[in-house]
């Protein structure tokens, strides 16, 4: 039994440096059904500075939270996500996002158009991905 | 005397608008890529989609009388052609299936949250006024009807 002790150390520490490891790595990500997307911290950076301040589940911002949740992405089954995927590559590709109005109030939300361009590819192809699969 | 001019003159310029080209979008009834003809919509959802949607969002428009008088029909034409650049539901399977999903998403929306039909359709169209359970029924279409896209 206690020989088995510094075993039983070593299985935990070894477990934990992987749920470490797991835990750093958040860039992948589980749609509700097991698909997996990425987010890469370039575009993560992006959608905190531009679009997280409305789609986010404590926004006031009402209609923003119906349309899309950023912190819910991962939550949606796979044909919601390429739904809203699709909707953000468009949205933001044309211009309508983020809304003039707020980028009047917040002019640090502007995309400039090599972020907007990330962003808009960065979802696109990952609805493509998640549609391939 | 007054009075009579103006109504001469109201007059004179609702003909003369009626002059206007006022680029009516086509009816075509022969839609082999149509969404209700190609796929396993429920029954009662597209009776829902053609008395709600279709006049709008589909090359088979019912033009009503007044939409062929101007101003009105410069209003009608618009919507019409704005709305089937939205979604057109007769090319429906010519559509990727990124770009299905994307409008069955936005469809289920937009009747959630009664944003569409148009506030200013159902009143002129009593069988787009949809219930709840009409709501309902289309939303949750949409959602199954994605879902089973990617199946």
């Amino acid at each position: 039994m206690k020989k088995q002790f510094p075993a039983f150390i070593a299985v935990l520490a070894i477990g934990f440096f992987f749920l470490n490891f797991t835990a750093q790595n958040e860039s992948i990500t589980l749609a509700a059904d097991g698909s997996k997307f990425e987010i890469p911290d370039n575009v993560k950076q992006i959608i905190d500075n531009s679009c997280f301040g409305c789609h986010n589940i404590e926004s006031k911002n009402d209609k923003a939270k119906k349309k899309l949740l950023f912190d819910e992405l991962g939550e949606l089954k796979t044909h919601k996500l390429v739904g809203k995927l699709a909707d953000i590559s468009d949205v933001v590709g044309e211009g309508e996002m983020p809304p003039k109005k707020a980028i009047e109030r917040f002019p640090s939300i502007k995309l400039s158009d090599e972020d907007r361009n990330i962003l808009k590819e960065w979802a696109a192809k990952t609805a493509e991905e998640l549609t391939s699969k | 005397m007054k009075k009579k001019t103006i109504w001469i003159g109201l007059l004179a310029i609702i003909l003369i608008i009626q002059l206007i080209p006022s680029g009516k979008p086509e009816v075509e009834r022969n839609n082999p890529d149509d969404l209700l003809q190609n796929n396993p919509v429920p029954e009662k959802v597209g009776k829902l989609l053609r008395a709600a949607c279709y006049d709008c969002h589909s090359n088979e428009s019912n033009y009503p009388w007044y939409a062929y008088v101007a101003p009105v029909s410069f209003l009608v034409y618009y919507d019409i052609r704005h709305g089937r650049d939205e979604l057109n539901f007769s090319d429906w399977n010519t559509l990727g299936k990124i770009e299905q999903a994307k409008l069955l998403d936005e469809i289920g929306e937009a009747v959630e949250e009664e944003e569409m039909p148009l506030p200013i359709y159902p009143p002129l169209h009593p069988e787009a006024r949809l219930s709840d359970a009409d709501r309902q029924l289309i939303t949750d279409w949409a959602d199954s009807f994605a879902e089973s896209l990617f199946e």
